[in-house]
């Protein structure tokens, strides 16, 4: 019997990790009957994680355009990010910021690849929405587009310090394995090791064109009586 | 784009253990149901998941019981069939009813 004993854990990733849409009281109320009728914690983890996992492929499903959308954008950032350092304005903004004292210099270099992430982000979310605005006949509203444009942001923040953490942590270093004399536009494009630059990215624009086009919500059917 | 109508493997199980349940459909008893027919664990994300799909045809629709305190103060969503949902069930038991005629048994020479 495993009366009173649900792993917090698996409660909590329950909790957070399915997307609200699909969140529903029931499905923990029924793991919880279940385990407390006699079923193991193993078997609560692996319904727990198997719930994870279907809510997520039905949203990835569901939004599988926006997906392909993200990630097709995503694929020529690291060739206009890697030529726009590259150019001479860029090294121009260099010399005059690391006259700044620390930490003001990294901040306004850090700053300013923000803004050019941000800018390519919210072109491709506004490019999406409207072409599907137009396809769709939806209209778009001002609210929508402020929201989108913040979450956008936030979420790149977020995104670019998880992925600054994975590199250092795991020694993902791109400075010493791409050589910049001899890089080219196509490496860009199919070193595999340039994936992480793009992950801020694909999630960025995928949370600014959810802000933009919420899920349009279904009535209910009649019961046989 | 149109919702298709027609069932899935799944979702065919799901809407014959909500039928057969009646007014005990929730989703302990459905998986119960469908495990002791399929001989196999069945994840409840996946009957919900199903049951999601089913409810957005038309095909059951659902409302929330009472909590309980052995389910940690949550309640119960029970499932009940629709007529269309009741309809389409038929459709497609006469549809593979027709087709399971064919099935040659097993050692049986194919035309």
């Amino acid at each position: 019997m495993n009366r009173g004993k649900s792993p917090r854990v698996a409660s909590w990733l329950l909790e957070h990790l399915v997307p609200q849409s699909q969140r529903d009281q029931a499905l923990p109320g029924d793991l919880l009957e279940e385990l407390n009728r006699g079923r193991t914690l193993g078997w609560y983890w692996c319904q727990v994680l198997a719930a994870v996992l279907i809510s997520w492929a039905i949203v990835v499903h569901k939004q599988k355009m926006t997906f392909l959308f993200a990630i097709l954008w995503s694929v020529p950032f690291p060739m206009l990010l890697f030529y726009a350092t590259s150019a001479k304005w860029f090294d121009v903004f260099l010399s005059h910021t690391i006259r700044f004292p620390w930490p003001y210099s990294a901040l306004s270099e850090l700053t300013l690849e923000l803004l050019a992430a941000s800018l390519y982000v919210w072109s491709g979310a506004a490019l999406y929405v409207v072409t599907y605005a137009y396809l769709a006949s939806r209209t778009l509203t001002l609210r929508g587009l402020c929201r989108a444009f913040v979450i956008a942001i936030l979420v790149l923040l977020g995104a670019c310090f998880g992925t600054a953490e994975i590199v250092s942590l795991t020694n993902f270093s791109l400075a010493t394995y791409i050589d910049r004399r001899t890089f080219t536009a196509m490496q860009s494009i199919t070193n595999p090791r340039l994936f992480l630059e793009r992950v801020p990215i694909i999630l960025s624009a995928l949370f600014a064109i959810r802000a933009m086009l919420p899920d349009a919500k279904n009535g209910a059917p009649r019961p046989v009586s | 784009m149109e919702e298709r109508s027609y069932f899935g493997e799944l979702e065919l199980m799901v809407i014959l253990a909500v039928i057969g349940l009646g007014d005990d459909a929730y989703g302990v008893p459905i998986s119960r149901e469908i495990e002791k027919h399929r001989g196999r664990m069945v994840a409840l994300g996946s009957v919900y998941a199903a049951l999601e799909r089913l409810e957005k045809k038309g095909m059951v629709s659902s409302h929330l019981g009472d909590p309980t305190p052995e389910r940690g103060g949550k309640a119960k969503r029970y499932f009940r069939v629709t007529e269309a949902g009741l309809r389409e069930v038929q459709k497609t038991r006469q549809a593979l009813s027709k087709m399971w005629r064919r099935l040659p048994a097993l050692g049986e020479k194919r035309v």
